[in-house]
C-alpha cells in the first residue's frame, strides 16, 4: 500500500531512485509515521528536485536571464526615449512598463533562488527571508502599479493612483529602496559568493552614462535614474552569472 | 566543495550526520542503513526522510552509488564524506564538551 505514495515523487527523481525506494518499502511496515513521512519527501522532491536546489531555479534560470537581460535593456532604451522627447509621447513610457514585466520575471527567479539558500542552509537564514521579503513588497508595488497604468490606458482608473503607486514618496521608496536592498543582497550573498567588482562596475557605470547621455537632465531626474540603474546593474550581472556560474547553494551541491 | 561539516543541510543536518556514520564502516542500501541508524542511535529514520537525504549527500559527493544489488542500490561514503563527517564530530564533541563542562561546573 505505502509503495502507492513513491508514486507521488516527480517522474525525473524516480527514474534514478524510484527502484531503489520502492525496495526499501517493500522491506518494512506501512506505518501512518512512514507514510506522513513519504508524503513529506515526496513534496521535498517537488520542491527542490530531489537535491536541495529548486528545480523552478534550474529550470527558468536562462529563460530568466534572457528575460531580465532583455527586459533591462528596453527599459534603459524607454528611459532614453522618455528623456530625448520629453515626455511628449507615451512610447518611452510604453516600453519602460513593456519591459518591466520581463523584469520582474527575471527577478522572480532571482527571489526563488534566495528562497533556496534561506530553506538550505542555517546560516544567513534570516538574511536570506528578509531579502526575498523586501522583493516581495518591491515586486507588488511595482505590479500593482502596472496594472493601474494599464486600466489608466484603458479609462478605467485615474491616474493618481498610479502615480501615488510609483512617484509619490512612499510608493517609490517602498519599490525602489526594496529592490534595491534586495538586488545588492541576493547577488552579493546567493549569486555571486564574490561578486566580480569590476563587471559590476562597469554595468552600472555603462548603463548610467548610456541612459544620462543622451540628454540634459534635472537633479531629480538623475536620482531617479541612479535610484533604478545601481540595483538593476547589479541585478543584471547577477542574473546573468546565474547563467554561467552556478549559485552558492548549487556549488555547495556540486 | 563542503570542507565545513553539514551547514548546508538545514532540517537536515542530523539525519545526514546520521547516514554518513552509518556508511563510515562500510556501504549499505536504504533499509540496511535504517536498522544500523536505529540500533547505534535510537532514531528511526523514515523512508521520505532518507530518500530526502541520500540524493543531497551523493550530489554533494559525500557518498557515491554503487550497482544495484536485487533492486537494492548501497551507497558508500567518499573520502571527501569522510572529511564532512569528521568536521562535524568535531563541532558536535565541542559542543557536548561544553555542555558536560558546565553541567559540572554548576553541580
Amino acid at each position: 500500500v505505502i509503495r502507492v505514495f513513491s508514486a507521488l515523487y516527480p517522474r525525473s527523481w524516480r527514474a534514478r531512485y524510484g527502484v531503489e525506494l520502492d525496495a526499501l518499502l517493500a522491506d518494512q511496515r506501512p506505518t501512518p509515521a512512514a507514510v506522513v513521512d513519504l508524503l513529506l519527501g515526496a513534496l521535498d522532491a517537488h520542491l527542490t528536485g530531489g537535491g536541495g536546489v529548486s528545480s523552478v531555479v534550474s529550470r527558468w534560470r536562462t529563460p530568466g536571464a534572457l528575460a531580465f537581460t532583455v527586459g533591462g535593456l528596453i527599459w534603459f532604451a524607454g528611459d532614453a526615449i522618455e528623456l530625448l522627447d520629453g515626455g511628449a509621447d507615451q512610447l518611452g513610457l510604453l516600453a519602460i512598463d513593456a519591459a518591466r514585466l520581463l523584469v520582474v520575471f527575471g527577478e522572480l527567479i532571482v527571489a526563488f533562488g534566495v528562497i533556496d539558500h534561506a530553506r538550505a542552509s542555517r546560516r544567513g537564514r534570516a538574511l536570506s527571508l528578509a531579502t526575498a521579503t523586501l522583493a516581495a513588497l518591491g515586486l507588488l508595488v511595482g505590479a500593482t502599479a502596472m496594472v493601474v497604468l494599464v486600466l489608466h490606458t484603458m479609462g478605467i482608473s485615474n491616474s493618481a493612483l498610479w502615480y501615488a503607486l510609483e512617484w509619490s514618496p512612499g510608493g517609490a521608496v517602498v519599490y525602489y529602496a526594496a529592490m534595491a536592498v534586495f538586488a545588492s543582497l541576493a547577488t552579493m550573498r546567493n549569486v555571486l559568493p564574490r561578486p566580480p567588482l569590476a563587471a559590476l562596475a562597469a554595468a552600472s557605470g555603462g548603463l548610467l552614462a548610456w541612459t544620462l547621455l543622451p540628454s540634459p537632465v534635472n537633479g531629480i531626474q538623475a536620482a531617479h535614474i541612479l535610484f533604478i540603474t545601481l540595483p538593476l546593474s547589479w541585478l543584471l550581472v547577477g542574473v546573468v552569472s546565474l547563467v554561467f556560474r552556478p549559485s552558492r547553494v548549487e556549488v555547495a551541491l556540486s | 566543495m563542503p570542507t565545513d561539516g553539514l551547514d548546508d543541510f538545514g532540517r537536515f543536518e542530523e539525519p545526514s550526520l546520521l547516514v554518513l556514520i552509518s556508511l563510515s564502516n562500510g556501504p549499505k542500501h536504504g533499509y540496511a542503513i535504517q536498522t544500523d541508524v536505529r540500533s547505534f542511535a535510537n532514531v528511526n529514520l523514515g523512508p521520505g526522510t532518507l530518500y530526502a537525504v541520500l540524493p543531497r549527500l551523493e550530489r554533494m559527493g559525500l557518498i557515491e552509488a554503487l550497482p544495484t544489488e536485487a533492486r537494492r542500490r548501497p551507497y558508500r561514503i567518499t573520502g571527501l564524506g569522510a572529511s564532512a563527517l569528521q568536521t562535524e564530530l568535531a563541532r558536535v564533541q565541542g559542543i557536548a564538551a561544553a555542555g558536560i563542562a558546565r553541567l559540572g561546573a554548576n553541580s
